[in-house]
C-alpha cells in the first residue's frame, strides 16, 4: 500500500451521488485505502483546492495526492476546474484523471488541451468500475512519482 | 356584216343598265340573272345561263339563267373538259360559237342543253380577279339555228368583263365583310374594345366595348387623349405618358397597363391598351388598337402573389421550426440516452451490490426481488435503446448510396452471436452472393440486424432455429429474404407486426420491445423500399424488403 502521508489524499469531483457512492465502494471492494473526499460541484473544488470558505484548515482538507475529476459539473465544469487546478502553484502538478461518462471526441480533446494526466470512462457495471478503480491505484497513487 | 343601228343602241343601252344594276346590288345571284335577261335583249336570243367553275377546276354549275325549265338552274353540271365548248371556252380564253349544235363536231353538248331546245350557243368567259381562276362562263343560247356576228361578239366580251368585275367587286366586298366579322367576333370573344386616335389632335373613335370599359357614354367626336388620361389614377400617369411618348417615337408599339377612375363604378380599374402606330397610309398618322378591362386578371395576380407571399412565409417558417425541433428532438435524445440511463445503472449497480455483499442478509426472497431489480433496469435500457435507434432511424439524414447487402448481413450475425444466440441454437445460411442496392448503409444495417434478431428469437421450443438469407432480382428492384423455421405468425397478426410497440407475446416467453420491427418498417420507407412477410403459424415466417437494384457503374468509394 502507499504512504499514508498528508498527500495521500484522493479528491472526487463528482455530482451525481450515485456514482459518488459507487466510487466509495469501489475504493472499499479494491481495498484503497487512501482517504477520498468529495465535493459535487466545481466551484466546491475550486474551493477546497484554494483552501478558500470552509477548506482552509488544511489538516482536515489536505491537498490530494489525486484528482478524479468529472466533466459535466454544476456551477463549473471539469474543464474550467481543470484549468484553475493548472494555474495554481500548490496543484499544477497534482495528477487528474478525469472520471466522465462522455465519449465525445471534443470532450477528450478539450481535457487534454486543458492538462488532463487521463481520460477515463465511467464503465457500465459495479464490478467494472471496481477493476478500474484498482488499476487507477496501482498506477496513478502506488507507481507514478509526483513532484511534491 | 352589217349591222343595223338600232341594235347597236340596244347593246350600248343594255351595257348602261346593267352598270347601274351592277353598281347599285350586292346580290350575286340577282345580278347574274338580270344579266342573263338583258343579254338576250342585246343579243335577240332566247335564253342565256351562267355556269360558274367549281373549286374542284374541273367542274361547271348552272348558277344562274333565264329561259330554262325546271331543275337546271342550281342542279345541272358541265365537265369544264376540251370536248365541251364550255370548257374550251375557259381553258382557252376565246369567244367559243355553235351556230348549228346538230352539225358541231368539235364538241358535245350536255343533254339539258338539247332538251331545252337550244340550237345554236355562243361562249365568252368571266374572268376571275387578278391572280384568280376564271369565275365560269356566259352563255347564250337560242332556239334556231344562227350567226353570232363580230360586233355580237364583241358586245358579248364586253359584256362578260363588266359581269367579271361585278363578280371580283362582290367577292371583295364579302372578303372584307366575313374578315370584319371575323375581326368583330374575336374582338368580343376576348371582351376587347378597339380604338383609333388621330395622333395629332389626340381624338379617338372606339368601339362601343371600348366605350363601356372606360365608362364614357361615346367615344365619338369629342372623346381626345387628354381626357383618357385625367382618367388615369395619379401614379399610373407617368407610365402611361411614357409609354404613349415612346410609341409615338420610336418602335411605335403601345403595351401599357394602367388604373382608371370610372365614372360609373367605385372601385378603380385596371386596363390594358395596346396599339400601333399606322402611318402607312400617307394620311394623318393614327394609333390604332385594342383596350382590355384586366382588372380580374389583376386581382387573381395580386391574390397569386400574396398567397406565395404567404405560402413562402408559412414555408420558411416551418422549415425553421421543423429545424428547431429537430434539434430539440436531438437533444431530448441526448437526454434520453445520458440522463435516464444513469439512474438505471445506478438501480442496477446498487441492486448488484446487494446480490454480491448482502446475499446473507437479504434471504431467498430478498435475493429475487434484488434479481428482479436487475432485470427491470435491464429491460428499460434496452427499451431506450431501442427507441432511441427508432428514432434515430425516423430522423437520419439519408444518404443512398451503392451497396453490398452481403456486408450488412455478416454485421447483423456478428450483432447475432454477440446478444448470446450461438452455433448450436442458430444456425445461418446465407447465399454465396447478393445483387447491389441502392441504399442508406447505416439504416440497411439496422434493417438488417433487427430482421435477424427477429427470426432468432421467434424459435419454436421444439426445434432449433435455422435462418435462410438470401436475395433476388425483380425487374428494377431486389428483394431481400430472412427467413426462419420459428413460430411464424398468424395470419390476422402479420399486418400489425411492423407497428411500433405491437407485441404479440408476453416477456416471459419471448421478450422484446416492439420496436424491432418498426425500425424495419421505417427503415426501408426512408430508403424509398418496400418490406413484408409471408408466414405459417408453427412453420415459420418470410421477412422481406425490397429496395432499389444498383448497376455495377453506380459503384465508387466502396470500401
Amino acid at each position: 500500500m502507499g504512504t499514508m502521508d498528508d498527500q495521500s489524499t484522493v479528491l472526487l469531483v463528482e455530482d451525481s451521488l450515485d456514482d459518488a457512492d459507487f466510487v466509495r465502494y469501489a475504493f472499499r471492494k479494491a481495498d484503497v485505502r487512501n482517504p477520498l473526499v468529495i465535493v459535487d460541484d466545481g466551484d466546491k473544488a475550486i474551493d477546497y483546492l484554494l483552501g478558500r470558505e470552509g477548506y482552509a484548515e488544511r489538516q482536515r482538507f489536505p491537498l490530494p495526492r489525486l484528482i478524479l475529476l468529472d466533466l459535466k459539473l454544476p456551477r463549473r465544469s471539469g474543464i474550467e476546474v481543470l484549468s484553475v487546478i493548472r494555474t495554481t502553484e500548490a496543484v499544477r502538478h497534482t495528477p487528474v484523471v478525469m472520471l466522465t461518462s462522455s465519449r465525445m471526441e471534443d470532450d477528450i480533446r478539450k481535457a487534454y488541451d486543458a492538462g488532463a494526466n487521463a481520460y477515463l470512462v465511467k464503465p457500465i457495471g459495479v464490478e467494472a468500475l471496481v477493476t478500474m478503480i484498482r488499476s487507477v491505484h496501482d498506477f496513478w497513487i502506488a507507481q507514478n512519482s509526483a513532484p511534491s | 356584216m352589217d349591222q343595223d343601228p338600232p341594235q347597236q343602241l340596244r347593246q350600248q343601252t343594255i351595257l348602261a343598265q346593267f352598270g347601274e344594276l351592277a353598281l347599285e346590288s350586292d346580290d350575286l345571284d340577282e345580278i347574274l340573272t338580270e344579266a342573263c335577261r338583258l343579254v338576250g335583249e342585246a343579243i335577240g336570243t332566247d335564253f342565256a345561263k351562267v355556269v360558274q367553275l367549281q373549286p374542284d377546276g374541273k367542274t361547271l354549275l348552272v348558277r344562274a339563267g333565264v329561259g330554262w325549265k325546271d331543275g337546271v338552274i342550281g342542279v345541272k353540271t358541265i365537265k369544264a373538259s376540251d370536248d365541251t365548248s364550255e370548257g374550251y371556252a375557259l381553258k382557252t380564253g376565246e369567244p367559243m360559237i355553235s351556230p348549228d349544235i346538230d352539225k358541231e363536231t368539235r364538241f358535245r353538248y350536255a343533254d339539258f342543253l338539247i332538251d331545252n331546245g337550244a340550237k345554236a350557243v355562243a361562249n365568252v368567259i368571266i374572268i376571275g380577279g387578278r391572280d384568280r381562276p376564271p369565275f365560269g362562263i356566259l352563255q347564250v343560247d337560242s332556239r334556231v339555228r344562227r350567226e353570232f356576228s363580230e360586233e355580237d361578239i364583241a358586245f358579248l366580251r364586253t359584256y362578260a368583263n363588266l359581269l367579271a368585275a361585278t363578280v371580283d367587286r362582290l367577292r371583295v366586298l364579302d372578303e372584307i365583310r366575313d374578315a370584319s366579322t371575323r375581326l368583330r367576333l374575336a374582338l368580343e370573344a376576348g371582351d376587347l374594345g378597339s380604338f383609333e386616335m388621330d395622333v395629332e389632335s389626340g381624338r379617338t373613335t372606339g368601339s362601343d366595348r371600348y366605350d363601356s370599359i372606360f365608362g364614357i357614354a361615346s367615344s365619338d367626336g369629342d372623346w381626345t387623349w387628354d381626357a383618357l388620361q385625367e382618367q388615369v389614377v395619379k401614379d399610373d400617369q407617368a407610365r402611361i405618358a411614357d409609354a404613349m411618348r415612346s410609341a409615338l417615337t420610336d418602335g411605335g408599339e403601345l403595351r401599357v397597363e394602367f388604373r382608371i377612375k370610372r365614372a360609373d363604378v367605385s372601385e378603380l380599374r385596371w386596363i390594358e391598351l395596346r396599339g400601333r402606330l399606322d402611318d402607312k397610309m400617307g394620311g394623318p398618322a393614327r394609333l390604332v388598337g385594342i383596350a382590355a378591362d384586366i382588372s380580374d386578371r389583376k386581382l387573381a395576380e395580386q391574390a397569386l402573389v400574396a398567397t406565395n407571399e404567404t405560402l413562402e412565409a408559412q414555408v420558411s417558417d416551418r422549415t425553421i421550426s421543423l429545424a428547431e425541433s429537430n434539434a430539440q428532438l436531438d437533444a431530448f435524445a441526448y437526454t434520453v440516452s445520458h440522463d435516464l440511463r444513469a439512474p438505471l445503472r445506478a438501480m442496477e449497480g446498487f441492486a448488484r451490490i446487494l446480490q454480491e455483499d448482502y446475499a446473507a442478509d437479504l434471504g431467498e426472497e430478498g435475493n429475487h426481488y434484488a434479481t428482479r431489480i436487475v432485470g427491470a433496469a435491464k429491460r428499460m435500457e434496452g427499451l431506450i435503446d431501442d427507441l432511441l435507434a427508432f428514432s434515430r432511424v425516423q430522423r437520419v439524414d439519408v444518404a443512398m448510396k451503392w451497396t453490398d447487402p452481403a456486408r450488412a448481413i455478416r454485421n447483423a450475425i456478428t450483432e447475432l452471436r454477440a446478444a448470446g444466440f450461438d452455433e448450436s441454437t442458430v444456425s445461418v445460411e446465407v447465399a454465396p452472393s447478393f445483387p447491389p442496392v441502392r441504399a442508406d448503409r447505416t439504416i440497411l444495417a439496422q434493417v438488417i440486424g433487427n430482421l435477424v434478431l427477429n427470426a432468432a428469437k421467434f424459435k419454436a421450443p421444439d426445434r432449433s432455429a435455422h435462418i435462410v438469407i438470401r436475395a433476388e432480382r425483380r425487374a428494377e428492384r431486389v428483394r431481400i429474404w430472412v427467413e426462419d423455421n420459428g413460430i411464424g405468425i398468424a395470419p390476422e397478426h402479420q399486418a400489425r407486426i411492423f407497428n411500433v410497440f405491437e407485441r404479440l407475446h408476453g416477456q416471459e416467453t419471448y421478450p422484446g420491445t416492439g420496436v424491432g420491427l418498426a425500425i424495419v418498417k421505417s427503415g426501408v420507407e426512408r430508403m424509398g423500399g418496400a418490406y413484408g412477410v409471408e408466414a405459417d403459424l408453427d412453420v415459420g415466417s418470410r421477412f422481406w424488403i425490397e429496395l432499389e437494384a444498383a448497376e455495377d457503374g453506380e459503384r465508387k468509394g466502396v470500401s
